[in-house]
């Protein structure tokens, strides 16, 4: 009798959604550490050199966690539930490292603003 | 998972053998299958759910929006055209503006593109309808009474007038007494409500109701586009929801969120608003740019250059929209380090767009020459030109000394215009002359078609490129007149020509219209030789049968799939359970999965609409008592529908297992993470999930700015310790008991008492500790009105007992269902989504604890 169960499993498609969008969802997390220290660095502690430290310290790490991603994405897809072999023959592994490549991008590029902008002075 | 047959590729290879269904389909096959699918006739055609009908429907009435919002804006032109004018007051100048920007955001351009993914997905994956038909039905009856009588506001000065974003402190009672922001607060909820269905179900239908063989990579760009945007809306519009919220309470009961002197903060709004702004920009913008990655290779007749590449510049554009909002807040006093964050990120989603601006144009130009020049082309180019130049302005106002510059000067209403025009209603005019084939038996006039180009091109160039003049010369947004002298008066008057010929070439296009939409059912032919699903033999079921792919311009590649298709040749080529139905896949590899059983045409959806409507729209004029029964005969309306939904396994009248062709044999029922049910309550969960990270974001926000009300010194004392561990124990425990309910379900076909008993527990229990958690800041002396700690304690209250509500209304549902015999251990759907959403709720309510209990006592 049809118990309404799947008779063995497919790759999952949350996985496979995980698999392509960690780039992307790297560079949020970046970017909520960086807003969210920074607003706290220079309203609650007045120390804008936390807020310097954090968005230096955030940026590395969004780095390289997305190189992680961009070099063993094949490798990661299987912990997503993805095998290999489908995650590679679906395209899903190359999509996953171009979304990685352009999340790169958005994380070297949006933290490089420390270099330039002093964290608490007001702008006007 | 189930193998598939090889497909043939290339009409020589065809060998009968290869296709799923290959011998002659019986006589009367078709028959049924059109009295399964037909649409109610007459009155009843309101009962109607077929994707077709509700689909035209709902993008007839957005399109009703944008012609009744354009004359709003005729109006605005015509004030604005000559110097101290007074053809309209001050006050209804303000109520136009705010209805004007209000109606093309929500009740136009997201509907719209939101009808089109209810119309076209289906046809474009070769499924017989979306996966929830009535949810579908409910969204878009929910918007049409709703935004009707929304918008009917501005017939009796009683329209909002606090401009699209609705600002506080302007917006608070104390500033706009009167029930004109309540219409906007209240009525957009339900257009909220509407949008998340609908975007329910075109993630459940993107990911699941593919036709076999369509992997996640041979999607057509515009079901990638309408998967992503279906996403934006899941994480943007609680933000927005929970701001409507805050403010509308703010205004009624008078919990401070927004009042500066009770340590609440204006800005707040801006912050859950601008969260939510800002990706509607782009909610907007990629349904529309999935449509034109759909139209351009079908006029260069080749593949698109770069499909993947578009893939990712979706999804980057998903992600990075979210990233922006601060950019509408750079003169708001924010650090310079976040203000270089956001205004990187703003260049930084420049990036994906022009990834996709640059693919269309490579795939015209590599046509070498045979790119068609007609009217949908027209437009396709048109919005290349004027969607470019809005981006580039875009990176103009993403600078932030120009943006302090030209901040809320008519130059941002004409980049906002360059965008929202240039990136959405002219791929929408495309689509109107691309797709009319597929919906009206007479096709639109091209001599015409050609005319409505011409002047929308001119027209909207005239009207939109002097503004940015106008405002370099600073002339301020949402001035209902101004003086002779400054040099803003031809500006104005050459901007008011161009609306007005702009309107003229959007009349042309409704005479044509009018003239030319002659609905029927039957064949669409391939008018412009496309590659995609969309253009094979349709009728009221959808496609015959539903076709195996193997690439990504089936039509392009397999040149017999038409005929096999139209001929029951490929997969579900009848009606296996004697109903509605469709076949479900697998998310990545599109491999078919089971079978869904899906309703028909019904009173309920509508109903519940209605009475939806009714709750938001009378409590805004507070007849309390009427918008409760509403809101109890909407509830009532949909446990109605959902009460005949769940069909259990071997309930059919044809068997536990249906055979679909090629050998393969599938089951008409599934429970858990496969079935589609599955996925629609965890795309709730993440709107849930969403909406309560906004109320997180809020708290932390007004500590920040007020510490000095936090308890325990600017307040009263947090409740003692064993309020909390109580209500965290109840949630456990009920936790618990749904836990063991799940495993004490009747065995099938029979009922036992301890299902109910427990799932009625677990309601109980959470209930319980929602209740406790208020009570104890009762007892504490904790007002919500003392200031914005208090109000933010009891939100938290508020948003949990929400859900709770939610859970002890499915937990009835569910005991009820197990009373009448109809939920066992295998037919078991609706306890699986009862269960969890109780376990996420637990997950809140325990979250929650941890936050306002504990978070005081750190941080003081």
């Amino acid at each position: 009798m049809n118990t309404g169960r799947p008779e063995r499993l497919t790759a999952s498609g949350v996985g496979a959604l995980v698999l392509i969008s960690a780039g992307p969802l790297i560079w949020v997390a970046q970017f909520a550490v960086a807003y969210a220290v920074t607003t706290f660095a220079c309203a609650v502690l007045l120390a804008p050199w936390w807020a310097d430290f954090a968005v230096a310290a955030a940026t590395t790490a969004a780095a390289a966690m997305l190189a992680v991603h961009l070099l063993l994405a094949a490798r990661i897809a299987p912990l997503l539930g993805v095998p290999t072999e489908t995650a590679v023959k679906t395209g899903l592994v190359r999509t996953a490292r171009l979304a990685t490549l352009i999340a790169m991008v958005a994380v070297l590029w949006t933290g490089s603003s420390i270099v330039f902008v002093a964290a608490c002075t007001q702008g006007r | 998972m189930t193998s598939l047959p090889a497909s043939p590729r290339k009409s020589t290879d065809v060998d009968a053998r290869d296709l799923p269904n290959p011998g002659r389909r019986p006589a009367g096959e078709e028959a049924e299958l059109k009295r399964i699918w037909a649409t109610p006739r007459g009155f009843r055609i309101v009962t109607a759910v077929n994707n077709t009908v509700i689909g035209v429907l709902y993008l007839g009435v957005a399109f009703l929006f944008f012609l009744m919002a354009g004359v709003l804006a005729l109006i605005m032109r015509t004030q604005l055209a000559v110097p101290q004018n007074d053809l309209v007051s001050q006050g209804f100048y303000n109520q136009l503006f705010t209805m004007h920007g209000t109606t093309m955001m929500f009740l136009f351009a997201v509907p719209a593109v939101e009808a089109l993914g209810v119309m076209l997905l289906p046809q474009m994956l070769a499924a017989r309808d979306l996966p929830f038909p009535r949810l579908s039905a409910f969204a878009i009856w929910a918007y049409v009474v709703g935004g009707l009588v929304f918008f009917s506001t501005i017939l009796y000065d009683l329209a909002p007038d606090g401009g699209w974003f609705m600002y506080t402190p302007l917006t608070l009672m104390q500033f706009s007494p009167g029930d004109n922001a309540d219409f906007w607060l209240l009525g957009i909820g339900f257009i909220e409500i509407s949008a998340i269905a609908g975007a329910v179900e075109i993630v459940v239908g993107v990911l699941k109701t593919r036709p076999p063989g369509m992997s996640l990579m041979k999607m057509p760009l515009f079901a990638w586009a309408m998967l992503i945007f279906a996403a934006m809306i899941m994480f943007a519009f609680p933000a927005v929801i929970l701001a409507t919220m805050l403010l509308e309470i703010e205004r009624a009961f008078g919990w401070p969120f927004f009042t500066a002197a009770s340590g609440g903060d204006p800005l707040l709004w801006q912050h859950l608003f601008w969260f939510f702004g800002h990706p509607e920009v782009y909610i907007i913008f990629l349904p529309a740019a999935g449509l034109v990655s759909m139209m351009v290779p079908t006029f260069a007749q080749r593949p698109l250059i770069g499909y993947r590449l578009i893939v990712i510049a979706l999804i980057g554009t998903g992600f990075f929209s979210f990233g922006l909002w601060v950019h509408h807040m750079f003169t708001t006093g924010i650090p310079s380090l976040s203000l270089a964050f956001f205004s990187a990120a703003s260049m930084a989603v420049a990036v994906p767009s022009g990834i996709q601006v640059f693919s269309w144009i490579a795939t015209i130009a590599s046509s070498k020459g045979r790119f068609r020049i007609n009217t949908p082309s027209l437009f396709i180019l048109g919005f290349l030109f004027i969607f470019t130049l809005g981006g580039l302005t875009g990176i103009m106002v993403a600078l932030v000394p120009v943006d302090f510059q030209v901040h809320d000067s008519y130059f941002v209403v004409a980049h906002m215009h360059y965008v929202l025009i240039g990136g959405m209603v002219f791929p929408l005019f495309a689509t109107f002359y691309y797709w009319f084939p597929m919906v009206s038996r007479k096709q639109l006039s091209e001599r015409l078609g050609k005319w409505v180009f011409g002047l929308m091109f001119v027209g909207f160039n005239v009207a939109f490129f002097p503004l940015h003049i106008a405002g370099l010369r600073g002339m301020p947004r949402r001035i209902w007149t101004y003086p002779g002298e400054i040099g803003w008066d031809w500006l104005n008057m050459v901007s008011t020509a161009g609306a007005y010929i702009l309107a003229a070439g959007v009349l042309i296009f409704v005479i044509d219209l009018v003239r030319s939409f002659r609905p029927g059912e039957g064949d669409v032919a391939n008018p412009w030789n496309a590659g995609t699903l969309e253009w094979l033999p349709n009728d009221v079921y959808s496609t015959r049968s539903i076709p195996h792919v193997t690439s990504r311009e089936p039509l392009w590649d397999t040149p017999d799939m038409p005929e096999d298709v139209r001929n029951g040749h490929y997969y579900l080529p009848n009606a296996p359970t004697g109903g509605r139905e469709t076949l479900v896949t697998s998310p990545v590899e599109a491999r078919p999965e089971y079978i869904i059983r899906m309703p028909g045409a019904g009173w309920a959806p509508v109903i519940a609409a209605v009475g939806t409507a009714s709750l938001f729209l009378l409590l805004t004029i507070k007849l309390v008592i009427p918008a409760l029964i509403g809101g109890a005969i909407a509830i009532a309306a949909m446990l109605h529908w959902v009460w005949g939904l769940d069909h259990g396994p071997g309930n059919g009248p044809r068997g536990d297992k249906v055979d679909i062709g090629g050998g393969i044999s599938l089951p008409t029922y599934m429970t858990g993470p496969t079935s589609h049910s599955w996925w629609a309550m965890i795309v709730l969960l993440l709107v849930a999930g969403s909406l309560y990270l906004s109320y997180v974001f809020s708290y932390l926000y007004l500590w920040v700015v007020s510490p000095d009300v936090w308890a325990p010194t600017g307040s009263p004392e947090l409740p003692a310790l064993p309020y909390p561990l109580v209500s965290a124990s109840m949630a456990v425990c009920g936790s618990a008991v749904m836990w063991l309910a799940a495993r004490n379900l009747p065995p099938a076909g029979s009922r036992n008492i301890a299902g109910p008993v427990l799932a009625g527990s677990g309601a109980l229990l959470l209930l319980g500790a929602v209740g406790t958690e208020l009570f104890g800041h009762y007892r504490s002396g904790l007002e919500p009105t003392q200031n914005s700690y208090s109000a933010m304690v009891y939100m938290q209250t508020v948003i949990n007992g929400q859900v709770a509500a939610a859970v002890a209304v499915m937990a009835g549902f569910v005991v009820a269902r197990l009373a009448a015999g109809r939920l066992d251990a295998v037919r078991r759907v609706s306890f699986d989504n009862c269960a969890i959403l109780y376990h996420y709720a637990v997950g809140q309510v325990l979250f929650g604890l941890v936050l306002i209990h504990g978070f005081p006592r750190v941080a003081q």
